[in-house]
């Protein structure tokens, strides 16, 4: 089965290689991408099954042992969020094609998009810190060419605001990297676990907070998260619905995996919990204060992860299992609400809530389709975001922390505030004319992704259930870390 | 009660989706909800009357202890019959009052939506099964306020109204949460056995809530402005059911309350004196026979919230009697509206004449049920209220005088009203239609029922005190057409004799509130503050995201490299002590170290591209030396290629761009930003160096690259063996870029050509 973990990440990249190998004929193309996205969510799944009632399965590259060499590690955690992020990378990916068509679509795009994945695939996996900045490089060289679609010069500019940022992220993670390894002589996750903890406290608690740092800087964290709403709504839908859904995630997993299996893990992290409330209230109030639906969305994107944050913090079981199933939720959400701005776009000809009206009867399905994910969001029940943000109040109050479980609400009532700010301007009110119409296929995608956050609702008990063992995995890595170094290459 | 909940959602779901075929059968679908209740709660009521509750369960995230567990007992069933008689009235209703259009099916489902939610939260025991249908009613409630979108009006009331009782819900959630850990139990009938000590601030939270949702002054603005929605889901959500969870919560809870704090009682009086005097003393000031009567339900809302919250036996006794009478004559009184409404046109009393003999069978129903309202002798309103004043008077004077005065604004606002709707009008008057049918009819038995229940309260004796035995444990008071010659009758016919009176001369009623009101109109409405409160939160975020947001690059990049640079240093400002400064190395190292700082400092500084492009390159030949001057020659190959391919790439660039930078003065801020940047990586590097004490992976490479992966040059084999992956990444990002820069070149080089 080990094999599944190095195909993950080669398979996407080698189906872009032949994209490009096909040239500009379309179906081929499509045929290769789609078979090789299919392939990640089929081997991110099946890695999912295997691992959820066993150990984790470790793949040594190049059959060399761990530390030498680079480690691929898939356990409960990697591969819960990875497999939920490979399934909206399907869905995204039909709606893609539904809506770019022939003509606004570059030639390369599907070349891009799997490149993206792969990316995303080796993030999740890989268990060395140093291939997980060629992972991150991977994503981000794929992000930035995504973003230019269309070359026009507003998306330029926003382009280059981005590529600048996660240039400076990159040189920290560098530095970051070069701090690590000067004082443990070793890359690999695993086998950091042990020496970091050897470590005199101050450098170990520079470590873990440069990691905070460096890797909030991709999960959009206060304060370090002014990138994001500049930069993801000019994209194309796609572009900006896979970006909102997973790439933060990723951060955010990434965080959670360096936070509990390097960080101090002795009661609550004040600082996070410092950044976790100012992350909710900054990101929230950025959104009421929009007037674009993407604009809106993209504030949420930092509001939300101040929640995945909020149960870091308490560094308590209950506490991160709320953080990873409200993580895995959000990839889901995201993703959908990004589609569903998308389609409101095409049919209105504008995103900006002052243009915008009466898709409630006009289009009675779109609405259908953004209602549960805008209570979702909102986390009113029986909608699957209620089951996590419920499990971060309860983690609260069993670490005590009275003062975040307030704001954490307050959040969600103004969250709830700006999706009816959406709903009461862009599907209620008088109709504006109709400038286009989302299709079938953009339709269908949407709807593909909408069912998957309802059936949260359905699965949340069991869903919670493999959160709480991901949490217990995660904050005692023994296992983690004894699978990793003692797995034969 | 699962699956008749379960029903009510199927059923609004098929209606949505089959609201294109549906037509005129959406509401006629939507009956069976209600009527299903009522079939349930006749077929359970024997044994749940008798004192066999009867408990439900569904389990739901077992990890949280979420889970929806139902307990039907008197109180619960009390309830239960009235959303399902109300309802199932309201719908035939609606199904007339409805021309069939695109939008009636979203209505229908809404309302049996909303009534299964309200099933919920009746029967709920588990605090978080309360919770669930809570908001389920609130997200219900927001779209059927708001069902009139075209209405700027309508938009605004319905966000008001989800804005108000939606806070109020959060704020119970996290009572419900502190209850649930005071008292190691979510089960309402645990906390309620045993209740738990020292949770304060959870039944404070818990109380702000309820009052949310009850309409509770100060927080009743969203209910008048909830009448934008249309007639038949006011009369069943924001006067009948809805309006009354609150009521329905603190009656559960107050007994436990009351016995843990001692705040309690004084707080819900006072709550509830003055919503009742509030709601009361604005009816008398309305125009629209609905906003009188939204007022009017506000004012009964905070006797009844004041009733059910004291936790006293014979006042909880007196609560479900008037939730029962209550529920009855306003839901009456909103669908004659409505009728009125679609015969003539308009609501209001000043235009309003000659309906009573257009549409007699309209004009005896306002009547019936307002008197009801009014508690005149004979009507089931008289007999609930007598049973509430008789508890009163055995809590003391000064509080029955209070609520009978509330009950002289009660009389004068119902006076008000009757004359409003059949007295003469004062404006140009509208001409009356004929309508008949479920319009007529269905506001006319509600009213009819309670005449009825005012002639026999023996019909429903059973379950109001097994409702009162249920919250309070002892059935303490009695329904009777007549008391007798008793204290309370006196307080009651007194209120009634007196608010007569006032209903007898109206223009001074007008002149005193219009007096009143000139000096009461100067604070803020509830509306205002709303409105205000909002613009004040939106213009604050927007000053906020303007501060963060500025769009400006420079900053954003200054705000992460000193967050990063904070978060690396300040753990380390500890461990800089004892530090050991690494030994020099080769002498050279001195003048290159020299070159690259020099060069660094002057590419700050330059205002001059080629110079910057020079400068650049002394960096990077300077580290270059270094390289080569420490033992590593090939890296030191690399770097020089590097450099010098970099150089003239920028050269060729440099020719068709401006000598000089646009701003290229460097700022204090940007210096210091980059001092401090240089400074943590150099204090860093050395403080993680000095504190390594596990030998590095680097010795595996040495040891294994010749014998393990046949390679002489280990940097080599680590590059294309060990760590291989690594490599491959790096190379596709490579490929990458190269695409994205041709992709973005070439189409401007063809343009060009073209």
């Amino acid at each position: 089965m080990s094999w599944l973990l190095p195909a993950a990440v080669a398979v996407p990249l080698v189906g872009a290689a032949l994209t490009l190998v096909v040239g500009r004929r379309l179906l081929p193309q499509r045929l290769i991408a789609g078979s090789s996205i299919a392939f990640l969510f089929g081997a991110a799944v099946t890695l999912l099954l295997a691992v959820e009632e066993g150990a984790p399965i470790v793949s040594q590259l190049g059959g060399w042992p761990a530390p030498a060499g680079i480690s691929l590690v898939a356990d409960r955690f990697s591969t819960f969020v990875l497999a939920t992020s490979a399934g909206m990378l399907v869905a995204v990916f039909v709606y893609a094609i539904a809506q770019l068509g022939r003509d606004a679509l570059d030639w390369w795009f599907h070349a891009k998009y799997l490149v993206l994945a792969s990316g995303v695939a080796l993030s999740l996996l890989t268990g060395d810190l140093f291939n997980l900045f060629v992972g991150f490089e991977v994503m981000l060289v794929a992000s930035y060419v995504l973003l230019t679609v269309k070359t026009d010069r507003r998306e330029i500019r926003a382009t280059i605001s981005y590529v600048v940022i996660n240039l400076l992220a990159s040189a920290f993670f560098l530095v970051l990297i070069a701090i690590v390894y000067g004082a443990t002589g070793t890359l690999n996750l695993a086998d950091l676990a042990g020496r970091v903890a050897d470590l005199p406290t101050g450098v170990a608690d520079a470590i873990s907070l440069l990691m905070l740092a460096v890797f909030g800087i991709k999960a959009a964290l206060f304060p370090l998260f002014m990138w994001l709403p500049d930069s993801y709504p000019t994209a194309p839908t796609p572009v900006t619905a896979i970006f909102a859904g997973l790439l933060t995630k990723v951060g955010m997993a990434i965080v959670i995996r360096t936070q509990t299996l390097l960080g101090p893990t002795d009661g609550p992290s004040t600082v996070l919990l410092w950044v976790a409330g100012a992350t909710m209230v900054v990101g929230v109030l950025g959104a009421i204060a929009q007037n674009d639906i993407k604009r809106i969305l993209s504030f949420h994107i930092v509001s939300q992860i101040g929640y995945m944050a909020m149960g870091l913090a308490f560094v308590t079981v209950a506490g991160v299992a709320a953080s990873v199933l409200f993580l895995v939720n959000q990839v889901v959400v995201k993703t959908g609400l990004f589609l569903i701005a998308g389609i409101v776009e095409r049919e209105q000809g504008t995103g900006a809530l002052s243009r915008s009206g009466g898709m409630l009867q006009r289009r009675p399905v779109v609405a259908a389709l953004f209602a549960p994910l805008a209570l979702s969001i909102a986390g009113i029940p029986p909608f699957g975001g209620f089951v996590p943000k419920l499990g971060l109040v309860q983690a609260g109050l069993e670490a005590d922390q009275g003062g975040i479980i307030a704001v954490s609400l307050a959040v969600s009532l103004l969250t709830l505030f700006s999706m009816t700010k959406i709903w009461s301007a862009a599907f209620w009110g008088d109709p504006v004319p109709e400038a286009g119409r989302a299709g079938p296929g953009m339709i269908g995608a949407t709807a593909l992704v909408v069912a998957a956050a309802i059936a949260v609702t359905f699965v949340a008990g069991p869903a919670m259930e493999l959160s709480t063992s991901i949490a217990t995995d995660l904050l005692s890595s023994d296992g983690y870390v004894s699978s990793v170094l003692e797995a034969a290459p | 009660m699962l699956s008749i909940i379960l029903l009510h959602g199927l059923l609004a779901l098929g209606i949505l989706s089959a609201r294109r075929f549906i037509g005129r059968y959406a509401f006629p679908v939507a009956v069976i909800g209600p009527l299903a209740t009522i079939g349930w709660a006749i077929w359970r009521a024997p044994g749940i009357v008798d004192g066999t509750p009867r408990v439900e369960r569904l389990e739901w995230v077992p990890g949280l202890d979420l889970s929806v567990e139902l307990l039907v007992d008197g109180y619960a069933l009390l309830f239960v019959a009235l959303v399902g008689v109300v309802g199932a009235a309201i719908f035939f209703y609606s199904a007339a009052y409805f021309r069939p259009g695109p939008r009636v099916p979203l209505f229908a489902a809404s309302m049996v939506a909303f009534a299964g939610a309200m099933l919920g939260i009746v029967t709920s025991d588990h605090l978080l099964s309360v919770f669930i249908f809570w908001e389920l009613t609130t997200i219900t409630s927001y779209l059927l306020v708001g069902y009139d979108d075209r209405s700027a009006k309508a938009r605004s009331a319905a966000l008001h109204a989800a804005m108000v009782t939606g806070a109020g819900g959060l704020a119970m959630l996290g009572g419900f949460v502190l209850l649930a850990d005071a008292g190691n139990s979510w089960l309402i009938s645990d906390l309620v056995a045993n209740p738990p000590g020292g949770a304060g601030l959870a039944w404070l939270l818990v109380l702000i809530g309820a009052a949310s949702k009850s309409a509770q002054a100060p927080l009743h603005g969203w209910l008048p402005g909830a009448m934008a929605a249309p007639t038949p889901a006011s009369a069943f959500l924001h006067s009948a059911t809805m309006v009354k969870a609150g009521v329905f919560l603190v009656g559960r809870l107050s007994p436990a309350a009351t016995a843990e704090t001692d705040w309690w009682w004084p707080v819900v009086l006072t709550i509830g004196v003055a919503t009742m005097l509030v709601g009361g003393w604005q009816a008398l000031r309305q125009t629209d026979l609905k906003l009188l009567l939204a007022y009017g339900t506000v004012s009964q809302l905070g006797f009844l919230f004041l009733l059910a919250g004291s936790g006293i036996p014979a006042l909880a006794y007196g609560a479900v009697a008037l939730v029962l009478a209550h529920g009855l004559f306003k839901s009456a009184l909103f669908l004659a509206v409505g009728a009125i409404d679609s015969a003539t046109g308009t609501r209001d009393i000043r235009r309003l004449e000659g309906v009573g003999r257009s549409l007699p069978w309209v004009f005896a129903t306002t009547v019936t049920a307002a008197a009801s309202m009014a508690a005149v002798p004979a009507t089931f309103g008289f007999v609930a209220k007598e049973a509430a004043f008789d508890g009163l008077v055995g809590e003391g004077t000064g509080l029955v005088a209070i609520v009978a005065l509330a009950s002289v604004l009660t009389v004068a606002y119902t006076g008000r009203f009757l004359l409003g709707a059949f007295g003469p009008a004062t404006d140009e008057p509208t001409g009356v239609d004929q309508i008949g049918g479920w319009k007529v009819w269905v506001p006319f038995g509600l009213a009819g029922a309670g005449l009825v229940l005012g002639l026999v309260p023996g019909l429903v004796k059973p379950l109001v005190e097994s409702a009162a035995v249920a919250i309070s444990g002892d059935a303490a008071g009695k329904l009777v057409v007549w008391p007798g010659l008793v204290p309370a009758l006196g307080w009651s016919l007194g209120s009634l004799a007196v608010g007569l009176s006032l209903v007898a001369v109206p223009r001074a009623v007008d002149a005193v509130t219009a007096a009143v009101a000139t000096v009461t109109d100067r604070g803020p409405s509830t509306e205002g503050a709303f409105r205000a409160g909002l613009t004040g939160l939106l213009g604050g975020a927007d000053r906020l995201t303007a501060t963060f947001q500025s769009g400006s690059l420079p900053t954003y990049l200054a705000t992460i490299a000193l967050a990063v640079v904070a978060a690396g240093s300040i753990p380390l400002l500890g461990e800089l002590g004892g530090v050991e400064l690494p030994s020099l190395g080769p002498a050279i190292e001195i003048p290159l170290a020299l070159v690259v700082s020099i060069s660094a400092i002057g590419l700050l500084l330059t205002r001059r591209r080629f110079a910057a492009v020079i400068l650049l390159g002394g960096v990077g030949y300077g580290i270059a030396g270094i390289y080569a001057a420490n033992g590593g020659p090939d890296l030191s190959l690399t770097q020089i290629l590097v450099e010098t391919l970099a150089i003239a790439l920028f050269a060729l660039v440099l020719r068709n761009l401006p000598a000089d930078f646009d701003r290229a003065r460097a700022s204090i801020g940007r210096i210091l930003t980059s001092v401090a940047v240089a400074g943590f990586v150099f204090v860093a590097g050395l403080v993680a160096v000095d504190s390594r004490t596990a030998p590095s992976v680097a010795e595996y490479y040495v040891e294994e690259s010749l014998p393990s992966a046949a390679g002489k040059n280990v940097v080599n084999v680590i590059l294309v063996d060990f760590r291989a992956m690594d490599t491959l990444g790096e190379i596709t990002v490579l490929a990458v870029a190269t695409l994205g820069v041709a992709a973005l070149v070439l189409p401007l080089l063809r343009r060009k050509q073209s």
